[in-house]
């Protein structure tokens, strides 16, 4: 397994992920917990390695939340959300990607809540 | 995306009221797609699906495109259905379940889209790749029957007979894949950027957006009757050209 050298900055990416329904009463963990179950069904424990996901902010309002990753691994998050069984009580789709956090925040606040 | 086409919505017997087809059009339009093939099994409907597609594309920014889907059936039966409504349809696929139809299918040249069923399709040989080649037909595969797998050996088996096609096409063939969502409802869409990481990672180069909206654009000429016979285009010069001539 590949790891990145050693004192070398792993680079990341913000995935702004869009929740629907809209008006789901959703807690941190619950999500956290069915993002690492849609990474899991589709590329095993190896790939969770890989995509390393981590929810750090949900705009409950807004139904959007930030989901950092690694920078390799933009590509398999969005697969993994996308083809989560839509069985699941909730979807999960990324609206947009961004190189920084507070970009990604600025995004979500700009974002109307009507919109979502 | 600048050309995103989902080539696969379907719109079934009942649900092809124009309430429905409003919303998936809303939808399509939110996740970014610039054209889709509202796809029906039922020739009864076609008339009536069209109708609806012509009122909803002066009402909505989309290239809307009715598409027809056989069935499988014998060679003859759907011989018959593509001499009827081949010049009325955009888009015609088939599905073939027996290698019988997947022959017929990938031989001729009025079926566009050849439709491969995850595990119940008969295998493609270096024939039908050869047909394919020569009549510039699409092979479609979907996202609908990964989303739909309940559990994890399911969407294995179903990834793995994906695979296992795209492995087993030559390589020149590549260009020749389509991957649409197949959706039936607004919640089973899926975006544009999601079905390109979906053909990255079965490998081939790109969903095969643009190779369809080339294909659509083809078969509108051919229904006004710009392409009489193929090789054949009918240029109209305006009347100053015609003048000076």
């Amino acid at each position: 397994m590949e790891m990145s050298r050693r004192g070398a900055r792993t680079r990341r990416r913000y995935l702004i992920v869009k929740i629907e329904p809209a008006n789901t009463d959703l807690a941190v963990d619950s999500l956290e917990t069915i993002l690492l179950g849609a990474i899991t069904r589709l590329w095993g424990a190896e790939g969770l390695a890989k995509i390393n996901p981590k929810l750090i902010y949900l705009d409950k309002r807004r139904q959007l939340a930030v989901v950092r990753v690694d920078a390799e691994g933009v590509e398999r998050a969005r697969l993994a959300f996308e083809l989560f069984p839509r069985v699941a009580p909730i979807v999960v789709r990324v609206v947009r990607v961004t190189g920084t956090v507070r970009k990604a925040l600025r995004i979500i606040k700009s974002t109307p809540v009507s919109e979502t | 995306m600048r050309q995103a086409f989902d080539a696969c919505v379907v719109v079934t017997g009942h649900e092809s009221d124009e309430e429905l087809l409003r919303k998936l059009c809303g939808k399509l339009i939110e996740l970014g797609y610039k054209g889709a093939a509202f796809t029906t099994t039922n020739v009864r409907r076609l008339n009536e699906l069209k109708l609806a597609i012509k009122r909803l594309s002066s009402e909505v920014e989309l290239d809307l495109v009715l598409r027809l889907e056989l069935e499988e059936m014998p060679p003859g039966r759907a011989k018959k259905i593509l001499a009827k409504y081949r010049r009325f349809i955009e888009l015609i696929s088939m599905a073939p379940k027996t290698r019988h139809t997947l022959a017929f299918a990938s031989r001729d040249r009025r079926i566009d889209i050849l439709y491969v069923a995850p595990t119940s399709s008969p295998p493609l040989y270096r024939g039908d790749w050869r047909y394919i080649s020569s009549t510039d037909k699409l092979v479609e595969l979907r996202v609908y029957p990964l989303m739909t797998a309940t559990d994890t050996y399911s969407l294995a088996r179903v990834l793995r007979s994906y695979m296992k096609l795209v492995k087993r096409a030559p390589q020149r063939m590549l260009g020749h894949f389509l991957l649409s969502s197949g959706a039936g409802s607004p919640r089973y869409l899926c975006t544009p950027h999601s079905l390109k990481a979906l053909a990255h990672s079965l490998g081939f180069p790109d969903p095969g957006f643009s190779k369809v909206i080339e294909r659509v654009t083809i078969n509108r000429d051919k229904i006004r009757g710009l392409i009489p016979v193929p090789g054949v285009r009918v240029v109209h010069g305006n009347e100053s050209e015609r003048r000076e001539d």
